[in-house]
């Protein structure tokens, strides 16, 4: 119980420092842009301007930051559970990894922002198309994890499971599946990030709204303070995704060290 | 009584039932031989497997012949990777023989099977499943019906003295818990054959001993034929029917010593001049062949 409470202590500690950080580095861009104007206004809007910008827009701005936030989740959610699936069938059937390796090897390298001209000719600038790249982004990185994973799974496992009646299929669903979420986690974090930076570039290159958009058009202006009253939307938005999936992971990886140690 | 005369009352009872039955069967040649009992639960018939690795080619076992009767416990005993896990690979379906065949219940061996149950050294239970979970994996996956299952849980998490522990990830148990989880959950399909690769080499010597009268005790509750491979001559002594010492490798068969002590569940028999006789012998065989190997 005392080590439980000392444990409770330190976290709270830990969490005021953080605190700490952000609030120093508020101060700083404070002091920096009103208090002793190091840099002028255009340059970087200080904190008063950005807030009076969030209160003269509040009434499309919280539209604007669902509608990113939607599509983001569409992408990440679709994307990341397909790339899950083919990763699963890739290694469980080799036809099937013989068939879709050489393509998704070449494809891997290409970074999917380079993609966005064609898919605004194939697509438009309708949720279809941006929705379709942030998810192909989230497709790419949860196959090779996944791929990976089963790769790392210890073979005992498997052997046990042989040996207690289990067939290949019953094994991949209740082996093979539970035992690579562990190593998913890092791929899952990094798919959720690529989602954010994916779908903010397409909205940039050609959209009707979203935070990008928002931030494209007050770009024709210098509009700088709505930018990066943008930015910062996208950074709150992207922290409480992260928070809310590390909720979820946190769930599927109760059997784990990590999560012992962390009780 | 005690308790612990009680059971090896009924296990030495037990044990001289399955020699008369073994005993009528193999009347005929006017023996009661074990070895020449006409249908053997376990055989390898001149059974060789060589592996390729990148430095070559390397025979693990060779022209091996090994039988094991039903309901005997049959321990392999030999130098560190002599290929006695090779062996106990081979019968569990892990591994296919080069040359030779491996036969149970006068049938190849053409994979693993629920049948026979393997218990590894290393910890193989399932830590993403809670102990209950584990010990229904075997019947969940052979289809049984979710009553049945459940009875069958209850009645290993007893046996085992597990019950306490049946929403428990194995993550919160002792290595000496773990085992057991292991051991009932190999139990749970009530298999035919254990196939048992040094599972209790990882324990502490008491956890150790525990172990192998639990594992006697499940031997009791019903058939069971046993194959175990062990470095530790005195668990070998303990529970075997039968010992049998492995040459280095390629492995082949170099003693097959019949255990004809005393069979009780008392750990304090390991200290008994028969016993520790016997053992010195085998610890002979053993040094022998190494020196052999080495010249």
């Amino acid at each position: 119980m005392q080590a439980e409470e000392g444990i409770r202590q330190r976290t709270r500690r830990m969490r005021s420092i953080s605190l700490v950080s952000i609030v120093l580095a508020l101060v700083i861009w404070y002091m920096v842009t009103t208090e002793w104007e190091l840099v002028s206004s255009l340059k970087l809007p200080g904190p008063g301007r950005v807030l009076n910008t969030l209160f003269e827009v509040r009434s499309t701005i919280v539209q604007q930051a669902l509608v990113t936030l939607y599509r983001v989740s569409l992408s990440f959610l679709a994307g990341s559970a397909l790339g899950v699936l083919v990763g699963l069938v890739m290694s469980r059937f080799r036809v099937v990894y013989a068939l879709l390796e050489p393509a998704i090897e070449a494809l891997r390298p290409v970074p999917p922002i380079a993609l966005i001209p064609f898919f605004i000719l194939w697509f438009g600038i309708g949720m279809f198309g941006q929705v379709l790249l942030a998810g192909l982004g989230c497709f790419m990185v949860m196959v090779v994890s996944t791929i990976e994973a089963v790769r790392n799974v210890p073979r005992i496992y498997i052997q046990a499971a042989r040996s207690l009646g289990a067939e290949q299929d019953h094994i991949y669903r209740t082996i093979i599946l539970p035992a690579i979420v562990p190593e998913l986690i890092a791929g899952w974090r990094v798919a959720l990030a690529l989602a954010f930076g994916l779908m903010i570039a397409a909205e940039l290159m050609g959209a009707q709204e979203g935070i990008g958009f928002m931030i494209m058009v007050a770009r024709r202006s210098l509009n700088t303070h709505t930018i990066l009253l943008g930015i910062i939307i996208i950074g709150i938005e992207a922290a409480l995704a992260d928070r809310l999936l590390h909720i979820f992971t946190r769930r599927l990886t109760r059997w784990t060290e990590r999560d012992a140690e962390r009780q | 009584m005690t308790d612990k005369s009680n059971d090896s009352e009924k296990l030495r009872q037990r044990r001289s039932c399955a020699t008369i039955a073994r005993g009528t069967k193999s009347e005929s040649a006017g023996t009661l031989e074990i070895q020449d009992s006409s249908s053997p639960k376990i055989e390898l018939v001149g059974v060789s497997k060589t592996f390729t690795t990148p430095q070559g080619s390397v025979k693990a076992l060779d022209e091996t012949n090994l039988r094991v009767a039903t309901n005997e416990i049959v321990c392999l005993v030999g130098p560190s990777g002599c290929g006695k896990s090779t062996l106990l690979n081979l019968v569990a379906g892990f591994l296919a023989p080069s040359e030779g065949a491996v036969l149970v219940d006068a049938t190849p061996v053409l994979g693993p099977g629920a049948e026979r149950a393997v218990v590894f050294q290393q910890d193989s239970v399932f830590p993403w499943l809670t102990v209950a979970q584990n010990l229904a994996y075997g019947p969940n996956a052979r289809g049984l019906p979710p009553g049945e299952v459940s009875s069958i849980v209850e009645r290993l998490l007893s046996l085992v003295g597990l019950a306490e522990y049946r929403d428990f990830f194995p993550l919160r148990l002792s290595g000496g818990m773990k085992k057991r989880v292991d051991l009932a959950r190999a139990y749970a399909n009530r298999p035919a054959i254990m196939l048992m690769d040094e599972p209790f080499g990882a324990l502490d010597v008491l956890t150790k001993e525990k172990m192998q009268i639990e594992l006697l005790r499940l031997w009791q509750e019903e058939a069971l034929t046993i194959l175990f491979v062990t470095h530790d001559i005195e668990e070998a002594l303990f529970i075997g029917d039968r010992v049998i010492v492995m040459t280095p490798r390629p492995a082949r068969v170099a003693a097959d010593v019949t255990v004809h002590l005393e069979r009780e569940l008392d750990p304090r028999r390991k200290t008994s001049a028969d016993f520790q006789a016997l053992r010195q012998q085998l610890m002979d065989t053993l040094g022998q062949n190494e020196a052999e190997s080495a010249a």
